[in-house]
This record gives structure tokens, C-alpha cells and sequence, in this order.
């Protein structure tokens, strides 16, 4: 595999050769600071920007229009890691010694048609698509509650903070109801003049003519300035546990716990908190055991940790009688943890599961992009420097880190039997 | 060992069929560092009528049992359960059982050669005492309770049941409570020994290896064994009916939105100069240009706001017919009934469709080619469907033509229709 990078004075473009794949993969990243007020608006760009544009003004004619270039693929996604907002739109084509000559060019022309010449005019985005996706987006923020489990931890980061971790991501029907097809436009123009345009290309081509045509079609001009960091400062937590609790109907209860992390290294946060929380709440770790197999407390029960945010966070489905008990429980393995009382043999098989997860990110093409991405957004290393450093985490590395874990924030929400259930 | 060549893409998949009969496919992808395989028995849901192994009778057994016993392979009597082998060694198993196979599958980026042994032992060591048979009756009339409360699982099984009359593939995959009580280990052994056996089964193998280790591997691990060899297969034949066995049902479920099947059965009298594959790849085509996201059909609809999703069509074959099965969730089924209706009178399809619909098969098949699992299933697929894969996809797609699809819709018939819908309480 062979990397460059190009500056093309108002983005990088990245080219990565390969000939593993029969396909060629593009991705465009946009780069901002999160704002809690803007989270709306960037979906409702990322949605309507691939409903339509100004060459298929019908989502039915973009369609027909991609299946005519051998049914080229596009989407996109909005993520957000710790301070930063990533924007991204991605297209993937077979490669065209297999399908027809001119199809790399026509396939990229394809894509920045998207980009850059929306389904607007000089200042408004087309009205009837404009309130298709308003629909599509209000029906998202609807009924994310229907997942009970999302639903409760987002609840329980809202108390634990107004800080990014808090943010919903489907964004808010305030905002939502404010935006117009005009200050749309205006906040697509703010994007395209503002963040920081990371571009990459995977597959078997040759980097001039890709150049080239990024050259010429790539209608990026303005300078970017500022760069987001993307760690968040972290919350530091008070001495009592906040404990809230709401109803709802139905069978199960969902606990959610939010834990802060204080003054993680940046070893920790790349290496071992990764390992603590395989050990702790990953795949078959010290809560799946103890919680759910010995003590029969949770039918699902695991962990994820947010290094960005400084935030660990825990998920239990239960039963609402048994909350004391199963907190106590979940204290009680985190200060073994803490005295170093597990077993060796589990930081072993946490380690053989990450690295083989790091082999499988070069079996396709969006986590090749992915890891080389995060190179750029958190200094990741390379993965050599990775295995080596997976591998020296101690078991003293892993006791540390779970001293800096502290429970901040208890949400439960309890599932309430209606008296009318049959 | 044989090559096969795979027509458009440049590559190979190696087959051989082994002494026992048992016919092994590899497919190597240089540069990944994952490996899938695949252990499968052409016997699924709808067999439940045929003469066991070495008996003379016909025996019918329960619906379910096919689920039953991939549950009960999964217990093995002396080694490590296949869950905590393939957790050991870095992999992650699992089975699923449907109409027309059973298939047991790991994936994982190490220790191949001990994955794949143990595979091909576990599946070929039949473990069925007592206690375990009721274990797992248990656990599965619970599972029944899951799949009784998915709206879509219940439409898509009762849109086939209600489509067919004589044709066991209107049986219910998991079974009912009844059909699980019934089931005994006489049944048990009677299907295993006849449907388990090699000359039903293949494996397929996907990912980073040595084609000729790999295949000497599972040679020598079969040649060890001493299989019970099988024989033709004596299923009870039956006539299927043009007919649907039911017009119509309204089934009440908690559920969001409503959610409508419009089925159309199919006769192949009338498809005779047609391959089986053919017919498939015209009627896909068909179907997607009146109804997916590119159909007039589809913008009309959300125009007057009657669906709100695309509406998905799935084309099921038989021995003797074919069912399309048209599936959207609506609160307004009616409307979108007649929609169905006037779109099937009234067909309108251009030859710029038809090649632009070519074009997505042909890319389909490539882009397979990128990801270890989707080629795996591609292979299993065609030599469950067709009894083999030759890796000439590419050639048939690229030989369709808009005449033969002309002449194909003027044999059709969409009188034969059953609906299928599940009602908000």
C-alpha cells in the first residue's frame, strides 16, 4: 500500500494505492469545533446535500443516475469526536478496467456534483426537497426515545453535564422547526468556506490523473484557518453520586452510569484505557461475568469509554428492584480492579482481541481510510507502533487507569408495567 | 482440485468434490487478514416427509425440527463447546437455520487450520441424549415467543405459508410450541442421518490462506472419519397447486405503522425456455424496475404520501413456482393495493431500464469480490440454488436481453395472489 499526500492549498488530498480491491473508495471530511446550536443544521446539510442536486433535482433521478455509473454508492455521516464535528460524504465505484473507460472521471464528476452544485439556487435550497428531509430528520428526532437503551443514556450524560458528551447527535426539533431552505444555504456556504477539507482516495489508479481531476472539478478555493482540538476538558466529579430516576412503560429497566476520568495520559488514552475497558465491560469481561453470569443481575451488560471526552460509560439492562444491588456489585469490581485483584489471564485475552482487531482494519477500504484519518485527528501511530504498544501495557498500567475512574452520574429508567397489558 | 474461472472479475475459486462426496470451495483474497467458512446441509425447514436413511417407510416429522437440530449440535459430549473453542482461539461462531439449508459458520483472522477441523468435527459428531433434548426444547419454545412478537418475521412466514398449499416450504421455520413437544429423538436421528451426511453438505472457505494446505486439511480430516454414506435422496414428492391456499389475512400485532404483503405465484409451465438463473435475473429486474426507488411507482406514492419507505420485492423459487413478495408498511394498505394493481396492468418498462439494471447486477457480483463474507454467501447461494457455483454470473447477466424479457412478461399471469396484513391492535 502506498500513501501521499497532496496540498491542494484549501484541503489535503490523500491518495492511498492499492490493487486489493476491485473497487475505488472516496471520502470527503469536513472539520469544525462542535456547537451544541449548529448540530441540527450539519444533519439536515448532510442529508439533503446526497437527496438531490442541481444535475438530478429527484432523489429517483440521482438514483437512476448512480446505477447508470454501475451503481455507484454514496452516503454520508456526521460524528463527533470529543471537541471536533466530522462532516463526511463518501462514494465508492468500481474501478473501470472492469466496468468501462471513462468511469473514474465520470464517477468523481458524479460526487463533486453533489457537493457543489446543489439542488438550490444562488441563495435558497430547493423548497420541496428542503421539507422532505425536514420531515425525514423530525421523524429521526421522534422516535430515537423508542430506544429505550440510547434513550437512557442519553438522559443520564444530559445530568451528568452540559458538555459534548451531552450533545444528541439527531440534534433538536427547536432548532430543527427555526431552520429555513435560506439559512440552510447560508450555513452550507459557512461550511464549505470555514472547515478544515480533508480528502482521501483508496483503490488502483494513478495519482496524477486523480489529481488532475481534482484539480479541475474540486471547487474548494477559500484558505481554512483555524484547526478544533478535539480533547475535551474534563469534567471533574464531586464527592457524592448523582442518582435520578424516570418511568416509563414497559418490561425492562435501563441503567445507565457515567463515569469521569481524571488526568489520563496520552498513553492511556490511546493504549491502556482501551485495555481497562475490554477487561472491565467489553466482550466477555469482568461485568459480563460477575453481573450477568454469576449473580443473574443483567441480561446485557457492557462498557465504552470515550477518551476524548474523559467519560466511561456503563449500560445495564435490569430489573428496577435489583438497582442497589447491581450498583453495589459494579462498585465493587471497579475497586478490585483498582487493587489489581483480576486475573492476568484476562489483560492477555483483552489484548489478543484488540490486535486482532487491528489486523482486520486493512480487509476494507473505509477503515484503511478511517485509521489513516485518525493520524491526522488524534497523531494515532502507525500499527506496528501500535501492536508494540497494546503489548506493553502491565497490569499495574490497567490498576492505575481504574483508579481514575470515578462513578459521577446514575440514571435508571424504569420500565412500569400499564395496568391495561394483557 | 479444480479452477474455476470467474467470468468478468479475474479470479479463481477452487472446488473439489472429495471421495466422500462432500464438495469443498476456496476462494483466497491476497492482503486480508480475516478468514470466513461455512459448513452447510441442504436440509432446512421445508423437508418434513421422506424415508430416513435406512428405514423403508416414509416418516413425517415435526415443523422445526431442522432448527432444532442445528440448537443441539452445539452440544458436544467431550471437547469444549464450540462457543468457548472459537472465543479461545480468536473467533466467533454462529448457525442459522432457514427454509433450504442448515449452516454452521466462524470467522476469525487466526489459528485456520484448528477452526476449520473443529468445525467440520462438531457438526459431524451428533451428541442427543435426553437431558439435553429437553434443555434445548426449553430454550427454544422461548425463542418462539421472540419471533411470535416481529411483525416482519410473522408477515414474511405467513406471506409464503398462505401462498402455497401442498409445498412444505409453507412450514414455519422455528415451529410451534405443539410441533417442539412433539419432536423425539427418533426424529432427530432420522433427519440427521439422512440430511448430515456429506454427499448433502459443502463447505465454502473465504479469506487469506494456502488453497492446497487447506484443502489437504479437510481431505485428511474426512478421510479419518467413517461417514455414513448417502444415497439418493427419498423425498416425499407432491403437486403444488397454481392456486394460493389463501386469498387474504389480517393478523393484529403491536406494531408502529401497518405493514402489507401483495404475493404473486408464479407457475414455471409457462417459463420452460428459461434457466432456472434466468428467470431469477428477469423477474428481479422486472420487479426493481416497477417498484424500487427508481420506479415511478416509488415517487408517486411518497408524493401522496401512501408509503413513506421504498417498497422491497423478493423473489422466492420452488420446485414448480415462483412467489414475488411486494412488502412496505403502510396505515393505508388499500391504497396501496390498487396501486400494485394499476402498476401491474398497466407495465411500463424502456430498454434503458433494462440495460441500467445490467449494469447493477453485473456490479453486484464484482463488488462481492471486496469483502471476504459477501463472496462466501455468493458461492453458498449459487450451489444452494443451482447445485453449483461456476463463476459464470457475469457471462448470463451480460447475455440478457430486453427481447427475452418481453416475451417472458406476455407468458405471465398475476391472478394468482395472496395478502398478507399485519394490523396495528
Amino acid at each position: 500500500m502506498n500513501y501521499q499526500k497532496y496540498d491542494m492549498t484549501s484541503y489535503n488530498l490523500h491518495l492511498i494505492n492499492t490493487n486489493k480491491f476491485k473497487q475505488i473508495r472516496v471520502s470527503v471530511r469536513f472539520r469544525t469545533a462542535i456547537k451544541k446550536e449548529e448540530i441540527t443544521i450539519r444533519n439536515f446539510l448532510q442529508n439533503i446535500l446526497i437527496n438531490s442536486s442541481f444535475d438530478y433535482k429527484t432523489t429517483r433521478k440521482l438514483v437512476k443516475q448512480s446505477e447508470n455509473l454501475y451503481d455507484l454508492k454514496v452516503s454520508s455521516k456526521t460524528q463527533r469526536v470529543g471537541n471536533c464535528s466530522i462532516l463526511s460524504f463518501d462514494m465508492a465505484f468500481l474501478n473501470e478496467k472492469l466496468t468501462e473507460d471513462g468511469m473514474l472521471e465520470a464517477s468523481l464528476l458524479f460526487f463533486f456534483g453533489l457537493l457543489f452544485k446543489p439542488n438550490a439556487s444562488s441563495s435558497s435550497f430547493d423548497k420541496d426537497t428542503f421539507i422532505k428531509v425536514k420531515k425525514a430528520l423530525a421523524h429521526n428526532i421522534m422516535t430515537y426515545k423508542d430506544n429505550k437503551r440510547l434513550y437512557s443514556i442519553l438522559m443520564m450524560l444530559e445530568k451528568m453535564g452540559d458538555l459534548p458528551f451531552s450533545y444528541n447527535s439527531y440534534g433538536y426539533l427547536d432548532d430543527l422547526n427555526s431552520i429555513d431552505e435560506k439559512t440552510l444555504y447560508q450555513y452550507y456556504l459557512n461550511v464549505l468556506k470555514n472547515d478544515v477539507v480533508d480528502v482521501f482516495v483508496i483503490g488502483e489508479f494513478d495519482n496524477d490523473v486523480v489529481k488532475n481531476i481534482f484539480r479541475e472539478n474540486f471547487l474548494l478555493k477559500t484558505l481554512k484557518r483555524n484547526e478544533p482540538s478535539v480533547i475535551v476538558k474534563g469534567k471533574v466529579s464531586g464527592k457524592k453520586v448523582n442518582i435520578i430516576k424516570e418511568q416509563v412503560s414497559g418490561n425492562q429497566s435501563n441503567l445507565s452510569i457515567g463515569c469521569t476520568l481524571s488526568n489520563v495520559s496520552d498513553i492511556e488514552r490511546k493504549y491502556v484505557a482501551r485495555i481497562f475497558n475490554e477487561i472491565f465491560g467489553g466482550y466477555n469481561s469482568l461485568l459480563f461475568d460477575i453481573v450477568r453470569e454469576q449473580n443473574s443481575l443483567a441480561y446485557s451488560i457492557y462498557s465504552d469509554v470515550h477518551v476524548y471526552d474523559s467519560v466511561l460509560i456503563i449500560y445495564a439492562g435490569i430489573d428496577a428492584a435489583n438497582l442497589d444491588k447491581t450498583i453495589k456489585l459494579i462498585k465493587k469490581i471497579l475497586a478490585d480492579m483498582e487493587k489489581g485483584k483480576f486475573d492476568s489471564k484476562l489483560l492477555d485475552q483483552a489484548k489478543m482481541s484488540i490486535l486482532s482487531s487491528l489486523d482486520s482494519l486493512f480487509d476494507n477500504p473505509y477503515s484503511i481510510i478511517n485509521d489513516y484519518y485518525a493520524k491526522i485527528l488524534v497523531g494515532a501511530s502507525d500499527i506496528d507502533e501500535k501492536r508494540q504498544m497494546y503489548n506493553a501495557v502491565t497490569k499495574e498500567d490497567v490498576t492505575r487507569f481504574a483508579k481514575k475512574v470515578k462513578i459521577d452520574t446514575v440514571f435508571l429508567l424504569e420500565g412500569v408495567e400499564e395496568d391495561e397489558r394483557d | 482440485m479444480k479452477e474455476i474461472k470467474v467470468k468478468g472479475v479475474n479470479e479463481v475459486v477452487y472446488y473439489e468434490k472429495l471421495d466422500n462426496k462432500l464438495e469443498v470451495y476456496l476462494y483466497n483474497k491476497e492482503g486480508v487478514s480475516n478468514n470466513y467458512v461455512t459448513f452447510t446441509t441442504k436440509f432446512g425447514a421445508s423437508i418434513d416427509n421422506f424415508i430416513p436413511l435406512d428405514k423403508k417407510k416414509y416418516t413425517v416429522v415435526p415443523k422445526g425440527i431442522a432448527h432444532f437440530l442445528e440448537h443441539l449440535l452445539f452440544n458436544q459430549e467431550k471437547n469444549l463447546s464450540p462457543f468457548d473453542f472459537y472465543n479461545n482461539n480468536g473467533a466467533f461462531v454462529n448457525a442459522s437455520t432457514n427454509l433450504k439449508y442448515t449452516t454452521y459458520n466462524f470467522s476469525g483472522p487466526t489459528n485456520l487450520e484448528d477452526n476449520i477441523a473443529y468445525l467440520l468435527d462438531f457438526v459431524q459428531s451428533p451428541y442427543f441424549t435426553d437431558e439435553l433434548i429437553e434443555k434445548e426444547r426449553g430454550i427454544i419454545i422461548q425463542e418462539i415467543g421472540l419471533v411470535k412478537d416481529s411483525p416482519w418475521r410473522v408477515l414474511y412466514e405467513k406471506s409464503i405459508h398462505n401462498a402455497f398449499v401442498s409445498n412444505p416450504v409453507r412450514n414455519s421455520v422455528i415451529g410451534s410450541i405443539k410441533d417442539i413437544k412433539k419432536i423425539n429423538k427418533e426424529h432427530l436421528y432420522d433427519c440427521y442421518n439422512t440430511f448430515y451426511n456429506p454427499e448433502n453438505m459443502f463447505i465454502v472457505v473465504t479469506g487469506n490462506f494456502d488453497v492446497n494446505k487447506i484443502m489437504n486439511l479437510i481431505k485428511e480430516n474426512q478421510a479419518k472419519k467413517k461417514l455414513v454414506q448417502g444415497c439418493e435422496k427419498r423425498i416425499k414428492k407432491f403437486v403444488e397447486k397454481d392456486c394460493v391456499y389463501k386469498d387474504e389475512e389480517v393478523i393484529y400485532m403491536d406494531t408502529d405503522i401497518s405493514k402489507v404483503s401483495y404475493n404473486i405465484k408464479l407457475s414455471d409451465a409457462n417459463l420452460k425456455g428459461y434457466t432456472k438463473l434466468e428467470v431469477m435475473l428477469y423477474l428481479s429486474i422486472l420487479f426493481a424496475i416497477l417498484f424500487d426507488d427508481t420506479s415511478k411507482f416509488d415517487e408517486d406514492l411518497k408524493e401522496k404520501f401512501i408509503i413513506d419507505f421504498t417498497t422491497e420485492v423478493e423473489i422466492f423459487n420452488t420446485f414448480s413456482h415462483y412467489l414475488i413478495t411486494i412488502v412496505n408498511s403502510t396505515n393505508k394498505s388499500d391504497e396501496f393495493i390498487n396501486e400494485i394493481r394499476n402498476c401491474l396492468k398497466n407495465m411500463v418498462i424502456t430498454e434503458a431500464d433494462f440495460n441500467r439494471k445490467k449494469k447493477v447486477y453485473l456490479s453486484l457480483n464484482m463488488f462481492s469480490f471486496d469483502d471476504i463474507f459477501s463472496i462466501n454467501y455468493e458461492i453458498a447461494t449459487a450451489v444452494i440454488m443451482f447445485d453449483k457455483y461456476d463463476g459464470n454470473i457475469n457471462q448470463v447477466i451480460n447475455n440478457l436481453s430486453f427481447e427475452k424479457l418481453n416475451e417472458m412478461i406476455k407468458k405471465l399471469q398475476f391472478n394468482n395472489v395472496n395478502i398478507v396484513k399485519i394490523a396495528k391492535k
